[in-house]
């Protein structure tokens, strides 16, 4: 029996859209799952990039039964940005099944006709700090909190439906330094000391308070220093919102690294996630009880953390103030207390970034592709 | 100058052929410095010639380290 896609429109249909990759990936040791409250907000006027984006969701079914997902985005600000009728897909999960995928790109491509648009592109999300990038390397080690897992056969599938590479990411894990670098805290001391910053102090605030006091700055130099990569889309107000919202759960203040200038500007930062991906595995992003504890404690003590975001503002990047992030990882590595760093998703064009993992035992271990299809003819 | 400022980079990045350095040689695109080896740099050279930066370098070239040293001295 053929297959037969269908646009999602009712609460039963976005359940099941939410939860078909749950079931796909039911006994992979590695996908980790997204929080299911922040997926069914996509689908609500609570989802911040509502008003900057249009979406459409689509699932694939034979015989009664789902075989596929995929979700359209329409990224309004990224192509006003840029000049660009683009689509993102996002979201897409599919069994080993050449018609089913098929049939979900064919149901995209014809809404971004209707639309007007004349490219697609991914996956991609709503904006650069969702989940993206299609795993082509790295299928037997662990997903990170940030990222999508997905089964080795997609790439084929996508690439059936006339996708090519748009561009890739490199993901890499960071251990100690075989050899012990003492050059790393003077630097860093140095580097503060020259350009007259110093590194907020994060014990005398608490975590709410910390926050409050440094998220604007945050945002700017992150918009500042993240405006013309891939993807990327600039910070709307209510966007700002969702996103603290979304990880203050998860952040642990001791892994938030602010530095700023002797106005309180802030000019670099790394937010660092502690690894929670097991705790959610089991729960299937659910935050039950048990599966909230047991958050709690890993956010609390992490064995692993993932590097979520840094930024220096460009008129400090030749000022060695990444010295001070590098220092305080090495710390947390040479004593025990981290097994290791994700470094996330890297572009492979943002060699200055990878330039900085030579000073530690680093395994590139994961790449990630995007995709992209012109689908005006 | 060029000599002593030479012997500096060596102590920063052992595999930098030293016979290619020259006064026209880009410290960032030429020998691949990154921001912390330019750190590193300027704190060898303040420990060689006995004084302290007082704001972020922004040399370009060995040639510009040479003159700003030759200027001070």
């Amino acid at each position: 029996m053929s297959v037969t896609v269908i646009k999602v429109e009712t609460g039963a249909q976005r359940r099941e859209f939410v939860n078909f990759p749950l079931r796909l990936y039911r006994d992979s040791p590695y996908f980790v799952p997204p929080l299911y409250s922040d997926e069914m907000k996509i689908f609500t006027d609570k989802n911040a990039y509502s008003d900057t984006c249009e979406s459409a969701f689509f699932l694939a079914r034979r015989e009664g039964r789902t075989v596929g997902r995929i979700q359209g985005i329409i990224q309004r600000q990224s192509n006003e940005l840029h000049g660009e009728r683009r689509l993102r897909f996002s979201r897409f999960d599919s069994i080993n099944d050449e018609e089913a995928a098929r049939a979900l790109f064919d149901a995209l491509e014809a809404w971004g006709l209707e639309k007007g648009l004349d490219t697609v592109c991914g996956p991609l999300g709503y904006s650069d700090l969702e989940r993206e990038g299609l795993l082509i390397e790295g299928f037997d080690k662990l997903s990170t909190f940030e990222e999508q897992y997905n089964y080795e056969y997609y790439a084929k599938l996508i690439e059936k439906c006339g996708y090519q590479k748009e561009i890739d990411w490199l993901e890499f894990r960071l251990r100690a330094p075989k050899e012990k670098n003492i050059m790393l805290a003077r630097v860093a001391e140095r580097a503060l000391e020259l350009s007259k910053l110093h590194v907020v102090d994060s014990d005398a605030l608490s975590k709410k308070e910390y926050i409050a006091r440094y998220k604007d700055g945050f945002f700017e130099c992150l918009d500042l220093c993240y405006g013309k990569l891939y993807g990327t889309v600039p910070f709307t107000e209510s966007m700002k919102e969702q996103l603290v919202e979304q990880f203050m759960l998860v952040i642990n203040k001791k892994y938030l690294i602010i530095i700023c200038d002797e106005n309180e500007r802030v000019v670099s930062f790394a937010l660092c996630i502690p690894g929670i991906g097991e705790a959610l595995q089991k729960s299937g992003g659910r935050l039950t009880p048990s599966a909230l504890l047991k958050l709690l404690r890993a956010v609390k003590k992490p064995r692993t953390v993932d590097l979520a975001l840094v930024a220096v503002l460009p008129e400090y990047q030749s000022a060695g103030i990444n010295a001070v992030m590098l220092q305080k990882m090495t710390e947390y590595l040479e004593s025990g207390e981290i097994d290791y760093f994700e470094t996330n998703l890297n572009l492979e064009t943002n060699t200055q970034v990878m330039a900085q993992w030579k000073y530690f035992d680093s395994e590139q271990h994961k790449r990630r592709r995007a995709y992209v299809k012109k689908i005006d003819k | 100058m060029l000599d002593e400022l030479k012997a500096i980079l060596s102590k920063v990045n052992k595999d930098i052929d030293m016979d290619s350095v020259t006064e026209e040689t880009r410290l960032i695109d030429d020998l691949g410095l990154d921001s912390l080896s330019i750190m590193l740099f300027a704190m060898e050279i303040e420990a060689a010639f006995g004084f302290r930066f007082t704001e972020p370098v922004k040399f370009v070239t060995v040639g510009d380290v040479c003159e700003f040293l030759e200027k001070r001295n």
